[in-house]
């Protein structure tokens, strides 16, 4: 559960650049994942690579905002609504499937349409995305021995990690997708009813700083 | 104990410097003892502003909630004269085997002055208390957001001004009184600078008992205020214009009298009092996390208004984060001026007392004594206090000296409570783009802290 220091990534030609000043707030650091998972995309790089222009989000229902200023290869984010932004989101972070206003669209729809990709990778399955947290959270002291994650839409499981688990995980598949890709945070949902675990109050507040981490970025 | 309370309330202060207790019958608490009532463990669970802590865990909790335990302090046992027949009584938090909690500031205090003790050395300490009052209730004050409440005081910011002070003699009047009767060595309260601000100085005590003193004064100034019908905050930066400080002082001796102050030298320091700013100095980045601990307190740290900006040092200069004064053997003392009002002082002192000893056993010696004015200084040259609560926290995370002494597991908790602090300023409301005061802080600190 670190904000951890500045997220720098080298300098490649075959990367994009995704950069973050230190002591970014977490919705900074949300969205760079966002962009880094992108970046990873074979069908996604290409086009970060081409996007220019300043977009920024802002939150629908309090105060959290961040402007991307895409520069042909080169991300840097910020906090808050640039002044100079060309197109501006209007979003409830926290609701993927609320519809977001979007401004500025008319006027510069390349960055409009570039962005509406880019800020939406595709996610793996749900195995693959759990897979991908696990490796990253896996050695994380205190953490569960092992997890069975079972898919309450066809009962499928998948056990993370060696032995008999210590900690039971269900939900849905979009449920798990979500978390496992870091758009949504373990203690929320299960605090929501999202998703639903069997085990104890350590484990569950452990792999809550996990996945809080892994939503901003740490580990990727 | 005298005989003259039916009703005893148990005083523990949290990491967050809230003080938590039961109000117990004579008989149960009597009964309850030498362990003392137990509470459930999830009261450490829970940030100042209600939310369960998700993202870490310590030992000292049980897997599905359990229970720790206040054990009474019986020496701190006290009958206020405002509430005959009930005792109060300062506690730590242990286990149900009785060991202290890493979560247990008092406790860790008497650790770190145990290990100073273990030096050949014994400290005293005093605080200066800051705070503000208003002439309207609580409730008044929630229904207005805390905004554009009634300061008790007149407009003018100035200083240690009389007639300011006059509107809020009644205040602090019924506020010393209550001091007087359970004890707190109290020296003077003057009108601050801010409308309605004041200043309150208790005597030098042991520094377990100095943090005791202060923690129950600024209980005394709360219930003082929910009595006479007003409100009172501690926040570090309740309004844009003005903060609450808490200096602390303190000083050390050794067998052979003040450890400070020599008068043979040129300066008049000894080789102990030299390693000693060395490692304030040395530690500071990292104790600056436990002396500002809220986002609020970091709205504090502006130049020319009395709060230090830059780790610096120097002798009688009030501009520097460490005012040293060694004038004589009485007065030979360390003035730290990074803390805010909102600090939890057990949690404060330690970690001011643990750079000392630091100093001390690695016989660290200070950077060079800022003799400029420390406001306006260029970061390049001089380095600066940060400026966020996570900047702080992470310098904490990476001083090893000072966790050492203070705790790991005391280290390892403030830390991932500060990081949660910045999480829930963030993504709960908080306004990171405001440059006044947001609501959020507002709401979630003024009362509490």
């Amino acid at each position: 559960m670190s904000p951890g220091p500045a997220h720098r990534r080298g300098v490649g030609q075959h990367v994009a650049v995704i950069d973050v000043d230190d002591d970014a707030p977490p919705v900074v650091l949300g969205v760079a994942a966002t962009l880094r998972r992108a970046e990873r995309d074979p069908k996604l790089s290409p086009q970060l690579k081409r996007m220019k222009g300043v977009l920024a989000l802002r939150s629908s229902v309090d105060k959290q905002a961040v402007t991307a200023r895409f520069d042909r290869g080169r991300v840097h984010l910020s906090p808050g609504v640039a002044a100079d932004a060309g197109v501006v989101i209007t979003l409830d972070f926290d609701d993927p499937k609320a519809k977001p206003k979007v401004s500025g669209a008319a006027r510069h729809p390349l960055l409009a349409l570039g962005a509406a990709r880019v800020l939406e990778p595709p996610p793996g399955s749900w195995q693959e995305e759990a897979a991908a947290f696990w490796g990253f959270a896996r050695n994380t002291p205190r953490m569960p021995r092992a997890v069975r994650v079972t898919c309450t839409d066809d009962r499928e499981e998948l056990v993370l990690g060696e032995g008999r688990p210590d900690y039971e995980l269900e939900g849905s598949r979009e449920a798990l997708v979500s978390m496992f890709s870091g758009a949504s945070i373990f203690g929320e949902d299960l605090l929501n009813g999202k998703l639903f675990a069997v085990g104890s109050l350590e484990h569950a507040s452990v792999f809550t700083g996990r996945s809080i981490a892994w939503a901003m970025g740490e580990g990727r | 104990m005298n005989d003259d309370y039916t009703t005893v309330r148990t005083e523990g202060v949290t990491p967050d410097g809230i003080v938590l207790g039961k109000h117990l019958r004579r008989s149960k608490f009597e009964g309850s003892l030498p362990l003392g009532p137990a509470i459930s463990d999830i009261a450490f669970g829970f940030d100042i502003g209600g939310t369960p802590y998700f993202g870490w865990w310590g030992d000292w909790r049980g897997a599905c909630l359990g229970d720790v335990h206040q054990r009474p302090d019986l020496t701190t046992t006290v009958v206020g004269a405002d509430r005959p027949g009930m005792a109060s009584v300062i506690v730590d938090f242990v286990d149900v085997s009785g060991e202290p909690l890493p979560v247990c500031s008092r406790s860790t205090l008497r650790r770190v002055v145990e290990r100073l003790g273990r030096n050949g050395l014994s400290a005293r300490a005093a605080f200066e208390i800051e705070g503000m009052v208003f002439f309207d209730t609580y409730d008044e004050a929630r229904a207005k957001g805390f905004r554009d409440l009634r300061q008790m005081g007149v407009s003018a910011p100035v200083g240690y001004l009389t007639h300011d002070a006059k509107l809020m003699t009644r205040f602090m009047d019924e506020v010393v009184w209550r001091l007087d009767g359970i004890g707190i060595p109290w020296e003077a309260w003057s009108a601050e600078a801010a409308p309605g601000q004041f200043e309150l100085n208790l005597e030098p005590a042991d520094p377990v008992a100095a943090a005791d003193m202060t923690v129950r004064t600024k209980q005394i100034v709360r219930e003082v205020a929910v009595d006479l019908g007003h409100c009172a905050t501690f926040m570090a930066k309740p309004f844009d214009a003005y903060g609450n400080g808490m200096h602390i002082h303190h000083s050390v001796t050794g067998e052979g009298g003040s450890g400070f102050y020599d008068e043979r030298t040129a300066d008049h320091r000894t080789p102990l009092m030299r390693h000693w700013i060395g490692g304030l100095m040395a530690t500071m980045p990292a104790a600056h996390s436990i002396l500002t601990p809220t986002i609020n307190s970091y709205r504090r740290l502006v130049g020319f208004v009395a709060a230090p900006t830059v780790v610096s040092w120097g002798e009688e200069n009030k501009s520097a984060a460490l005012r040293v004064i060694s004038r004589s053997a009485k007065l030979a003392r360390v003035e730290h001026r990074v803390g805010s009002a909102d600090l939890n002082p057990y949690l404060a002192l330690a970690a001011i007392l643990a750079g000392g000893i630091a100093g001390v056993e690695g016989a660290i010696e200070p950077p060079d004594e800022t003799t400029v004015m420390a406001w306006g200084l260029p970061p390049d040259r001089f380095p600066h206090l940060s400026r966020s609560i996570t900047a702080a926290a992470n310098a904490l995370e990476k001083d090893k000296v000072l966790t050492d002494i203070l705790g790991a597991a005391t280290v390892d908790h403030w830390v991932n409570t500060r990081r949660w602090e910045w999480l829930m300023f963030h993504t709960t409301g908080g306004d990171p783009d405001r440059a006044d005061v947001s609501d959020w802080e507002l709401s979630r600190y003024f009362e509490l802290v």
